[in-house]
């Protein structure tokens, strides 16, 4: 989606951007833009996200996530140099605060803009795009991060990590259009287990609100989901993390099957796999499914995938 | 345009952006209607400074006019409601993209001379 002209002079009091000049107005047009979708402004100069709302009268407004706000020329002291060692040491950081990933943001944007030719060669296809998407889903800006992502994978289909991202971002931006996309891949007899674990998760997010019976209809078929995952193509690669993940939500169903002893079974795989994970280290202590389990699979399914 | 408020002719005008404010969409495009009165925006008071009203720009670059200057190539500017200082420069409806570019040429162009930091988001 092509970014959206914006005037930044013309703010409500509210500092929302009025979007009702013609400038405006034909670029929302030839994009199909509605009340509720996410979109970049620019004035040529800056560029921010922002949410498409329209008053009653119906004149258009973005509201703008200013913590996304980036500058397009970079400063004229900066140096390719510069703008990578300052990326690079931002992106090897730990725990980074919300003003680290704007940072990351806007330096990404100079690193494009400076980088010299030989550079530009080596940055392998969905980079840059899967950076924004990481530091936006990193700010809670998922529909945003979404559409980076979905740009990446565009750049490079065949990514499982890219794949994977997409769908977890869709998932939470719209859980049913992941739960229409997951059955597709699963499948898919070429999909890798990284897929296919992210595949395994959506389909434990929706089980979550299903009534029991309805959960029974389907705990054939996410054990089915996560058995194959375990079989497909790339587990040996798969990151810990990840496969902690698969390995977590066969224990939670189990659990929620009344297969109590099994659950705890694949907790301890998960506790093999890494020693520290505390959320697997409280789930061996559940004898029921309940809203102590209910709430450490929340924190095990919102797990950062940045690093994926 | 009755009932909005005039500015004096030796009020600084601020429009946020790199004059000739044409990239990517030019300056008759930027046009709006405010409070009933048809035209692009700006930040314009009396008595207040170059700072107080460049701090609502977030853009790097600003153009700096006053009302007098606006006024003697024969447009107006008023009060209209926005945010901060917000006034509206007034210019016909079928404005030309000659005459827009003709009175961009009026604003100079300078540094932001606020911090980052300091401008209102």
């Amino acid at each position: 989606m092509n970014p959206i002209f914006a005037d930044f002079n013309s703010m409500t009091e509210s500092r929302q951007v009025r979007l009702t000049c013609q400038g405006s107005q034909d670029d929302l047009r030839a994009g199909g833009i509605l009340p509720g979708d996410w979109v970049w402004l620019t004035d040529g100069e800056m560029e921010v996200g922002a949410r498409i709302e329209a008053d009653n009268e119906g004149r258009t407004y973005g509201v703008p996530a200013w913590d996304t706000l980036v500058y397009l020329d970079p400063e004229p002291e900066l140096s390719f140099p510069t703008v990578w060692s300052e990326l690079r040491r931002l992106l090897d950081l730990d725990g980074r605060t919300s003003e680290d990933e704007s940072r990351v943001l806007q330096l990404l944007t100079w690193f494009l803009a400076l980088a010299p030719p030989e550079v530009k060669e080596m940055i392998p296809p969905g980079f840059t795009e899967s950076r924004r998407a990481a530091v936006l889903r990193a700010l809670g800006h998922y529909e945003l991060a979404q559409q980076e992502i979905v740009k990446a994978t565009a750049s490079d289909p065949a990514n499982e990590n890219y794949v994977c991202r997409s769908l977890e971002l869709l998932s939470r931006t719209d859980l049913n259009r992941a739960l229409h996309e997951a059955p597709r891949l699963v499948n898919d007899p070429s999909t890798g287990a990284t897929v296919l674990a992210e595949c395994v998760n959506i389909l434990a997010i929706y089980m979550e609100n299903l009534s029991e019976q309805e959960f029974d209809e389907k705990f054939n078929m996410i054990l089915k989901w996560i058995d194959r995952s375990q079989n497909a193509p790339g587990i040996e690669n798969i990151r810990v993390g990840l496969l902690g993940q698969v390995l977590f939500n066969r224990g939670m169903a189990l659990l929620r099957g009344n297969q109590i002893q099994a659950a705890r079974g694949y907790f301890e795989k998960i506790l093999e796999l890494n020693p520290r994970d505390q959320v697997a280290q409280q789930a061996l202590s559940l004898n029921h499914y309940d809203a102590s389990a209910r709430h450490l699979a929340e924190l095990y399914r919102a797990r950062s995938l940045s690093a994926a | 345009m009755s009932g909005l408020e005039r500015l004096p002719d030796e009020a600084q005008v601020v429009r946020c952006g790199q004059p000739p404010f044409d990239q990517p969409k030019p300056l008759h495009e930027r046009c709006d209607e405010h409070d009933g009165v048809y035209g692009f925006s700006v930040q314009s008071r009396g008595n207040q400074t170059l700072e107080a009203l460049a701090v609502w720009c977030l853009n790097n670059r600003i153009g700096v006019t006053t009302v007098g200057t606006i006024r003697e190539r024969g447009y107006e500017v008023v009060i209209t409601s926005g945010s901060g200082f917000h006034a509206t420069v007034i210019v016909p409806r079928d404005w030309t993209p000659e005459a827009a570019r003709r009175l961009a040429e009026s604003f100079e162009d300078r540094e932001n001379p606020v911090a980052k930091t300091e401008r209102h988001r």
